[in-house]
């Protein structure tokens, strides 16, 4: 175990000296990736200070923790750019045959996918971070506590919830084939990104916590760092995320095994 | 004889197939069929060997390699590899076996193929030593020194192939599979990757199998062939065997000058068939009942020829041949 857990370690590190090989062979993209990031910075800025004027048209919420909001989202979809979107499109490689050569070596095939494909988002993570800096200085919110470093923790197991909801919704491909639908789900709850998760009925906020869940990528980093919410309210998230992370690998683990037995190798 | 790498015993893969009619609703009951790639093939093959697989489009060649290198699940049989069961043991076991596919690229479009390979270094969980001392060597070999630090995109394809071989090699597997590796690549090409396959194979006593449709590969570097035909093994046997077996014709190709006595060559000629062409005669024998040599002095001694030639036919000819005679079997 430990040893597959540094050796995976090591192919991260050569994953990213490739990734960084490539962007240095076409540096247009991360320019305009920048470019892009500060652009819907400066509009999601726009959007809610036109639509709700400076505080309060949603209870407990402002411009200061809308932005803080923001920057969390940034920073959360930078990371489903580097590891979920790949795996949206692994269903492809099953379907065309693509994941032969992976499993013809000693190693994950998703680990190889990921890795492979694996979009660098620098202006995402660049925007995160810089946001909640930005944040610190222009609407004194407190960064320095542990409320920030829960956050933290908090976006990363949202990310992991959805990596594995993408990688169960591909291995769909062993069973029926060309599933394409799940480029539109994802894509469908994607548009629940910008707003806060509390403002939606319990149901939608359950429904999401499974698939890409905002509520911990966003909305109670920010809540728990204006310190709407305690530091203990903040932990039991957590433990709820680490629950639904869980949950998740195990019902992938499941799919994948039994449709490995089901896959055809399509294509040559 | 050496201990075997390859031990299969009564492989059979099927593939469930849905029949789509041409209703509206068909597709909510289609019609189940099940599709047998492979029909129960058993099969040894010793350490240091290379086997040339071939067969017809959709003879079960790639299937039975994917199943060899743990890719897909067989419906029945055992296999064994080295001792492992493929399938079962995949993670352990694909760090002794080296894979090329000739149509999956192994290699990073937009990187060059050395850094690729630090990529294989890492997964095959080598030190930097061994690897360097590797990658020295087979670069040498595959002569590939000047281009492996170019992004593949900008390789030609014989470059990459070459490329891909060393991506494959560089852990110095015991069994390599190779799925179509000299497809699209021209002649020189060919041949550079069929030298070097050779030398890896002698010197590693690497175990090597190999598909293609180039009967040139399987010519220059099967010690054994295994022709595969729905599913079945229909032959397995060295290329000499295959061609004693299955080629009873010669043709000797001459032209003439001039028949010094007709009566003579009328003669010679009467028991086989003749092809001409203004000078040029294509005269074909059954190899089995008459002596070429013996052909060969008596047109000598009734013509005047200006140049000759004794062609038998290819092994592409030969394999044409077995396909047909089971296809004319089979109906």
């Amino acid at each position: 175990m430990t040893r597959k857990i540094v050796k995976n370690i090591k192919l991260f590190r050569e994953f990213l000296r490739l990734r960084i090989a490539v962007i240095k062979e076409y540096p247009i993209n991360l320019v305009s990736d920048l470019g892009m990031r500060f652009l819907e910075f400066g509009f999601f800025f726009i959007m809610w200070k036109s639509i709700f004027g400076a505080k309060g048209i949603i209870p407990g919420w402002d411009i200061p923790s809308l932005m803080v909001l923001y920057s969390f989202e940034s920073l959360f979809i930078a990371l489903l750019i580097t590891f979920t979107y790949s795996a949206i499109g692994m269903w492809k490689n099953i379907h065309e045959g693509r994941i032969d050569k992976y499993l013809c070596r000693p190693t994950n095939p998703w680990f190889m996918v990921i890795g492979e494909r694996m979009g660098m988002a620098i202006g995402g993570y660049f925007v995160g971070i810089g946001g909640l800096v930005m944040c610190f200085f222009l609407f004194d919110v407190q960064l320095f506590q542990p409320a920030l470093i829960f956050g933290l923790i908090l976006v990363l197991l949202a990310t992991a919830i959805a990596t594995l909801f993408c990688m169960i919704m591909a291995t769909m491909s062993f069973w029926f084939g060309k599933i394409e639908f799940i480029d539109s789900i994802f894509d469908s709850l994607m548009e629940f990104d910008q707003f806060p998760q509390n403002i939606f009925p319990w149901q939608i906020q359950t429904a999401l916590s499974i698939t890409l869940p905002f509520l911990f990528a966003h909305t109670i980093p920010t809540l728990s760092l204006f310190g709407k919410i305690s530091l203990m309210e903040t932990a039991q998230w957590i433990v709820v995320a680490l629950g639904v992370v869980a949950l998740n690998y195990l019902l992938f683990s499941f799919l994948w095994n039994r449709g490995l037995k089901r896959y055809e190798a399509h294509g040559g | 004889m050496s201990r075997p790498a390859i031990e299969i015993q009564h492989l059979t893969k099927e593939f469930p197939l849905s029949e789509k009619g041409t209703g509206w609703f068909s597709f909510i009951r289609p019609k189940k069929k099940i599709l047998t790639a492979l029909d129960s093939i058993s099969l040894h093959i010793p350490e240091g060997e290379i086997v040339g697989y071939i067969g017809p489009n959709g003879s079960g060649k790639s299937t039975t390699i994917k199943i060899l290198t743990g890719i897909l699940t067989p419906t029945r049989g055992n296999v064994r590899v080295l001792g492992y069961v493929p399938w079962e043991q995949r993670y352990e076991y694909t760090f002794n076996i080296g894979v090329v596919f000739g149509q999956k690229s192994l290699l990073w479009w937009d990187i060059p193929p050395f850094e690729c390979f630090r990529l294989y270094k890492e997964i095959y969980e080598m030190d930097e030593k061994t690897y360097q001392q590797r990658l020295t060597y087979l670069s040498n070999l595959f002569e590939i020194d000047e281009f492996m630090h170019t992004p593949t995109r900008k390789l030609s394809l014989g470059q990459r192939m070459r490329c891909e071989l060393v991506a494959s090699l560089i852990h110095k597997p015991k069994v390599l599979f190779l799925d179509e590796p000299t497809i699209g690549l021209d002649v020189v090409a060919k041949q550079r990757m069929r030298d070097a396959i050779r030398e890896i194979n002698e010197k590693e006593k690497t175990t090597v199998i190999l598909t293609t449709h180039d009967m040139k590969d399987i010519e220059e570097l099967a010690h054994r062939i295994l022709i595969l035909n729905e599913g079945k093994i229909i032959y397995d046997g060295t290329l000499e065997d295959v061609r004693k077996r299955f080629i009873h014709e010669n043709t000797v190709m001459f032209e003439l000058v001039r028949i010094t006595n007709p009566t003579l060559f009328s003669k010679i000629i009467q028991p086989h068939r003749i092809q001409q062409n203004g000078q040029t005669f294509n005269l074909t024998f059954d190899r089995t009942a008459f002596s070429t040599k013996k052909i060969l002095d008596d047109l000598f001694d009734c013509c005047e020829i200006s140049h000759f030639e004794v062609n038998e036919p290819s092994l592409e000819d030969v394999v044409r041949e077995i396909y047909d005679t089971k296809n004319r079997q089979k109906h």
